[in-house]
């Protein structure tokens, strides 16, 4: 803590005096509560008290300042006077106690002192044109004095009072000086702890990190402090000792032991290390985890402080107890392989590609009066005593160094050697040397030679039987046998056991008659599989009989018979009569052989199944049980005429059996033996009595069709692909008028097609028979000229000898129906004329449409103004105007409805220079379609060129479309093949004319001069109005319309309107 | 909403109909605009637009027939009164499948006009509402990932999280946190209620 500077002014009062002890006593008090290590609150608190009660301030602050990134100051408060005016201030307030409050405007008194860092006082703030303003309900603010606080040259803090009673001046900051120099310490102490706590939250973290790398780590890791304590170990460490964190932490390794054995010199070695600064490593030690010994790398690494002295060490275990067992085992088998050598009466030598022996090991050194050392550095030509590489004994040598494997057999001093030559490959597969082998058999080969010429004779003996004689040990090992077979090395075979010539599964058996033979002196006889030469498998029957024991052990004597033949002899009849057995039983047919008293004999599944029994219950049996009498008495005859004649037989039979009546397609012949007797009957019958029952369905039912077909009321017929009718029944031959079938069968079908529809029945015949179905409806001429509407229904048929397809055509007469739809075509006909024709009504229509506007707004204001006059004032001057719209939209309806009168005359804005000829031909094609249902033909007579006149176009069509109409209701009454119509047109100079004639009943002759009168008709539901428009059009148009009987023919309507004459230029 | 804020927008290229009809309901105390052809109102309609639409069948113009399936088209909220002198049996039927309120006859009475009008204002309010509700679920449906949009198809579709799992090769764990997160934004408590959402959303037109 710096000196603290203050002055005592001699002028002052007494009271100055006092309170400036006050002041030295307070910063006395700041400094020991600074001391005592009071939190950084409370010392600024009780600073600020001071600074009131020195000054009779009424409040205060004590703020520290901070600077942003940017450089901009700010204050923050680390004591205020609570002035707390309302809930709001109080809450801010409180809530900012623990951190303080952040003030960053500072276009205020205060901000004002920390952007200059000069004291600044203000006794009249009301004024004061630094001011920022103070928040609403603020206690007024009558004197403020800001010091700025400053720790050598930074300016660190801020002092703040407000309101004393006489105002602040500069003298008062002055005295307070020592008070602010208080504050600057206890401010930077503040500031210091807050980076220290900070400094120890990082620290915390990276312990943390480094921990989590260690207990990843595989491996165990300690580290020691100078002293050999542990300070710091991983999980995989705890693991091991099998201690917690808590027990060895502050331990060393001695005092911890748990597992580790000899853990005090582990201790004293740490020591060691930590001594010497110098690092142990790859120390391998071993130690007991769960019963088992496990081996570990150590590595002990000093760590050295800052200035080189080591403050620590760490070891790092790692488990390398794998590694160390596979290099114990390799160590144990280079030493047994070492022993081997020199115990084993062998010789095992090594020579390098320069022919010098590098090696020689092995007992039988001894035999050969040789000694390992000598040996080893001659070359191969030194030893053996000669230059030339064509002894065999060099030779040999040099192949094994070219890379072959020799064998050979040696005598040396009267032992006898079997000898191995291979060559030594280094890793990348080059010959280095070679190594020799050599094997004393002397003994064996002594004793096999003695006994090979005692068996000599008894072997000459069996050799000259015909079966397989063999001698056997107790493992099958074959000590002997009397005859090789081809392919097979006598020697080979003498070290090989007979189930080395036969398939693992009959081991076990063999292996059990050997045990009865050799232990239980048992004879035993079986049968089995072996090789009778390396590619070839046969049978053997064997006898095996017990042998006096041998120098080798017990034998037994082994008899092979090759049964070969005999067994595949057998096996071939066994699978011939498997394959009979197969088709008999696996057929559905019936297969039976019976004796000559016709008993069965053999009989299948299919039979017995056929009786509802077993083939046992059947066989040898009379068969009285299975038939009815008479079925029983035929079948025998059957049976004896067959073995009488000996003939075959094919017959079908119907047989009554006890399970029901079934029939059946029976073949039998006469069983003959092999020299050609007749010993029975053989037969095989098939059960056809579901096919037959198809059979007779499928015959019934073809009946049946037929005679539906015959009996049904429309034709039906087959026409082939040429026309040619091919069959037709007895409705087709009426329908057609023919008298017989035959008087129409083969004619050509499409004469009776009449002649407007025969191209288009063509063309529909061609396409059944290109394999489509369709349906067509045509007229139909008879034979005898009578006409019918018919409906065809037609469908491909594959059918008839050649195999094409043919046309199967049911053809109903629908003259009646058609009549029918006609005369409903016609009313619809007429409706449709009526609707396009009526103008009159489209006319109603519009003007319904349009007088419902005024109707609807007469309505709206109506009630519009009903509600305004239930007001309690109404709007008179709205209501005056409700009833003026009104009055108007009345007269609207009224003109609408006069409208009607002028319709006609009104529609006359559409007129332009037409070509009648044109408008001619397309008011006939509206009417077409109505003109073919009502069959009426329409002759033309127009000229080649235009004929102009100005017309609406479609006030035309509509008078020539109804002037057509008319007529055609006019031809109703003429029968339907002479209904016709003529149309033609005609002009001169100035004029066009239209006559439009027909050929039906005419006019009657008053009614000419009423015709065009509205509302006159001479039809029962016609409306009079038709002409009457017609007549108007004309007239608008300058033409005239009129209408006469045309001799020899009916009404004709004749029309004239003015022709346009074509400029000559155009 | 109050009445205050509604308009009845009215349509009707026959001035004196648009006139009388304005004055009707004025005289009963309903806000109104009158457009003059349907082309001109649908110029001035804007999505703040509030209310029903009186209209005129036939008009010289865009048919009041063409103006209701703008409306459809844009999605307007706007409910639909035609009025006409005569309209054909395809056209009435096209009209109340589409949802028009009513089709009056002109002429027509003036109580049966103000009852329709009232029910128009009525059904506005109602698709006000039911429009607030499905902006609301899409909105929540919006702030899905991809992956937990996927994981909420498979949850409606009933599919148990191992097969989600598998379907979408992601871990169980994963399944488990997009599910909670899903219901979590969706701001529902179970897989039904969320399915019940989506069925909104999907079952109301596009908006």
């Amino acid at each position: 803590m710096p000196d603290v500077q203050y002055r005592l002014d001699a002028g002052r009062s007494k009271q100055t005096v006092e309170q400036t002890n006050r002041l030295l006593e307070a910063v006395s008090e700041i400094q020991l509560k600074f001391i005592r290590e009071c939190d950084a609150h409370s010392r600024f608190e009780q600073a600020l008290q001071v600074f009131l009660d020195v000054t009779n301030s009424a409040y205060g602050f004590i703020g520290t300042v901070h600077y942003d990134a940017d450089g901009a100051p700010w204050l923050r408060s680390e004591a205020i006077s609570n002035i707390a005016w309302d809930q709001a201030s109080k809450e801010l307030y409180d809530s900012s106690l623990p951190d303080g409050l952040q003030f960053r405007n500072l276009k205020t008194l205060f901000g004002e002192s920390i952007r200059t860092g000069e004291i600044l006082i203000s006794n009249t703030p009301a004024e004061d044109d630094r001011r920022g303003g103070l928040p609403s309900g603020h206690p007024a603010l009558t004197a403020f004095m800001a010091i700025p606080i400053r720790l050598d040259d930074h300016f660190i803090g801020l002092v703040g009072l407000a309101n004393r009673p006489n105002g602040y001046d500069t003298d008062l900051a002055g005295w307070l000086e020592p008070l602010c120099t208080t504050c600057a310490t206890l401010m930077t102490a503040a500031k210091n702890e807050e980076a220290r706590q900070l400094a120890e939250i990082r620290a915390d973290q990276r312990q943390d990190q480094l921990q989590t790398i260690l207990d990843t780590v595989n491996a165990r890791i300690l580290y020691l402090d100078t002293e050999g304590r542990i300070v710091r170990h991983n999980l995989l460490s705890q693991k091991s000792t099998g201690l917690l964190s808590q027990d060895c932490v502050g331990k060393t390794v001695e005092e911890v032991g748990g597992r580790l054995d000899n853990a005090k010199l582990r201790h004293e070695q740490s020591l060691e290390v930590i001594r010497s600064g110098k690092p142990l490593l790859a120390q391998v030690v071993s130690y007991e985890e769960g019963g088992e010994v496990r081996w570990a790398s150590i590595d002990k690494i000093p760590t050295f402080a800052a200035d080189g002295q080591v403050d620590g060490l760490l070891i790092c275990a790692y488990d390398i107890s794998d590694l160390h067992s596979t290099a114990e085992a390799l160590r144990q088998t280079e030493s047994q392989l070492s022993l081997l050598l020199q115990k084993m009466p062998a010789v095992l030598w090594s020579v390098d590609k320069d022919h010098v022996f590098t090696m020689a090991v092995g007992k039988a050194l001894e035999v050969l009066g040789k000694e390992s050392q000598k040996l080893v550095g001659m070359t191969l030509e030194e030893y053996f005593g000669t230059d030339d590489s064509n002894s065999p004994r060099i030779a040999r040598h040099l192949a094994a160094l070219e890379g072959e494997s020799i064998q050979y057999e040696t005598d040396w001093n009267e032992h006898s050697f079997e000898c191995r030559l291979e060559p030594i490959r280094d890793d990348a597969g080059k010959i280095t040397g070679c190594l020799g082998v050599a094997l004393d058999v002397t003994a064996r080969v002594t004793s096999e030679r003695e006994q090979r010429k005692t068996e000599e004779q008894w072997k000459a003996v069996v050799k000259n039987v015909p079966d397989n004689i063999l001698v056997v040990g107790q493992k099958g090992e074959i000590r002997f046998l009397n005859h090789l077979k081809d392919g097979y090395d006598q020697r080979e075979v003498l070290q090989t056991t007979i189930y080395d010539y036969q398939p693992p599964d009959s081991h076990e058996k063999v292996r059990d008659a050997l045990r009865r033979v050799i232990d239980d002196g048992e004879s035993v006889s079986l049968e089995i599989v072996g090789r009778g030469s390396p590619d070839e498998w046969r049978t053997y029957s064997c006898r095996f009989v017990p042998m006096t024991s041998s120098s080798d052990g017990p034998t037994a004597l082994m008899i092979a018979t090759d049964v070969t033949e005999e067994r595949l002899a057998r096996q071939a009849e066994a699978k011939h009569f498997g394959i009979l057995k197969a088709i008999t039983e696996g057929t559905s047919e019936l297969i039976f052989a019976k004796d000559l008293e016709s008993r069965p004999v053999f009989v299948n599944d299919a039979i017995a199944k056929v009786h509802g029994t077993t083939v046992e219950q059947m066989i040898g049996k009379a068969e009285d049980a299975w038939f009815s009498e008479a079925s029983l008495k035929k079948t025998i005859n059957d049976d004896q005429r067959i073995i009488r004649t000996g003939q075959s037989e094919t017959y079908e039979e119907v047989l009554m059996l006890a399970t029901g009546e079934r029939n059946f397609l029976t073949t039998k012949c006469p069983w003959r033996d092999q020299d050609g007797n007749i010993v029975g009957v053989i037969g095989v019958a098939k059960d056809i009595t579901e096919w037959k029952k198809t059979h007779n369905a499928l015959h019934q039912s073809r009946e049946h069709l037929r005679a539906i077909i015959e009996s049904t009321p429309g034709c039906v017929k087959l026409v082939a692909q040429d026309g040619t009718l091919l069959e037709i029944n007895a409705a087709g031959l009426r329908m057609s008028e023919a008298d017989s079938a035959e008087s129409i069968i083969g004619s050509h079908v499409f004469d009776l097609i009449a002649t407007e529809y025969r191209s288009a029945f063509i063309r529909f015949h061609k396409r059944i028979c290109s394999g489509h179905s369709g349906s067509m409806q045509f007229e139909l001429v008879g034979l005898k000229g009578t006409r019918r509407w018919v409906e065809t229904h037609a469908a491909p048929l594959q059918s008839g000898s050649d195999g094409n397809v043919v046309h199967l055509a049911i053809t109903h007469d629908i003259t009646a129906a058609r009549a029918a739809e006609e005369t409903i075509a016609a009313q619809h006909s007429q409706l449709i004329h009526v609707s396009r024709l009526s103008s009159m009504g489209q006319m109603v229509a519009v003007i319904s449409h349009e007088i419902t506007q005024p109707l609807a707004a007469i309505a709206n204001f109506a009630a519009a103004s009903t509600m305004l006059a239930d007001q309690p004032t109404p709007d008179l001057k709205k209501l005056r105007a409700h009833l003026a719209s009104i009055t108007a939209q009345s007269a609207r309806a009224g003109q609408i409805l006069g409208r009607i009168r002028n319709f006609v005359k009104h529609s006359e804005d559409n007129r332009i220079d037409s070509d009648l000829v044109q408008l001619l031909a397309d008011s006939l094609t509206l009417v077409r379609a109505d003109l073919r249902s009502r069959r009426v033909i329409i002759q033309t007579d127009f000229p080649a060129q235009a004929a102009i006149a100005a017309v609406d176009p479609i006030q035309f069509q509509q008078v020539v479309v109804n002037l057509i109409s008319n007529a055609c209701d006019a031809l109703e009454s003429k029968p339907a093949e002479n209904r016709r119509i003529w149309i033609r047109l005609t002009e001169n100079e100035s004029q066009i004319q239209i006559e439009i004639i027909d050929n039906g009943p005419g006019l009657l002759i008053d009614a000419e001069d009423q015709l065009f009168d509205p509302f006159y008709t001479s039809k029962a539901n016609g409306m009079g109005m038709g002409l009457t428009i017609c007549s108007d059009i004309i007239k608008s148009h300058f033409g005239t319309i009129s209408a006469d009987n045309a001799p020899n023919a009916g009404a004709r309507f004749r029309i004239t309107l003015p022709r346009v004459m074509k400029a000559s230029n155009e | 909403m109050t009445q205050r804020d509604a308009i009845v927008y009215l349509v009707d290229d026959d001035e004196s109909v648009l006139h009388s009809q304005l004055e009707l309901l004025t005289a009963a105390g309903i806000s109104v605009e009158s457009f003059s052809s349907a082309e001109a109102f649908l110029k001035s309609l804007t999505t703040r637009s509030a209310g029903c639409v009186v209209t005129d069948l036939k008009m010289s113009g865009m048919s009041g027939l063409e103006l209701q399936r703008k409306l459809i088209a844009i999605n307007s909220p706007l409910p639909l009164i035609v009025v006409s002198g005569h309209a054909n049996v395809p056209t009435t039927v096209e009209l109340m499948e589409n949802g028009a309120i009513t089709l009056l006859q002109k002429p027509y009475d003036a109580h049966e006009f103000l009852d329709a009008v009232q029910r128009g204002l009525d059904q506005f309010v109602e698709n006000r509402q039911r429009s607030t509700e499905l902006n609301s679920i899409r909105e929540r449906m919006a702030s899905l990932s991809e992956g937990e949009m996927s994981v909420l198809r498979l949850m409606i579709a009933g599919r148990p999280n191992k097969v989600i799992s598998t379907e979408l090769e992601i871990s169980m764990r994963t399944v488990d946190r997009r599910r909670s997160i899903v219901l979590e934004k969706m701001q529902v408590d179970s897989a039904p209620e969320l399915a019940r959402l989506v069925t909104l959303i999907e079952a109301a037109p596009a908006s």
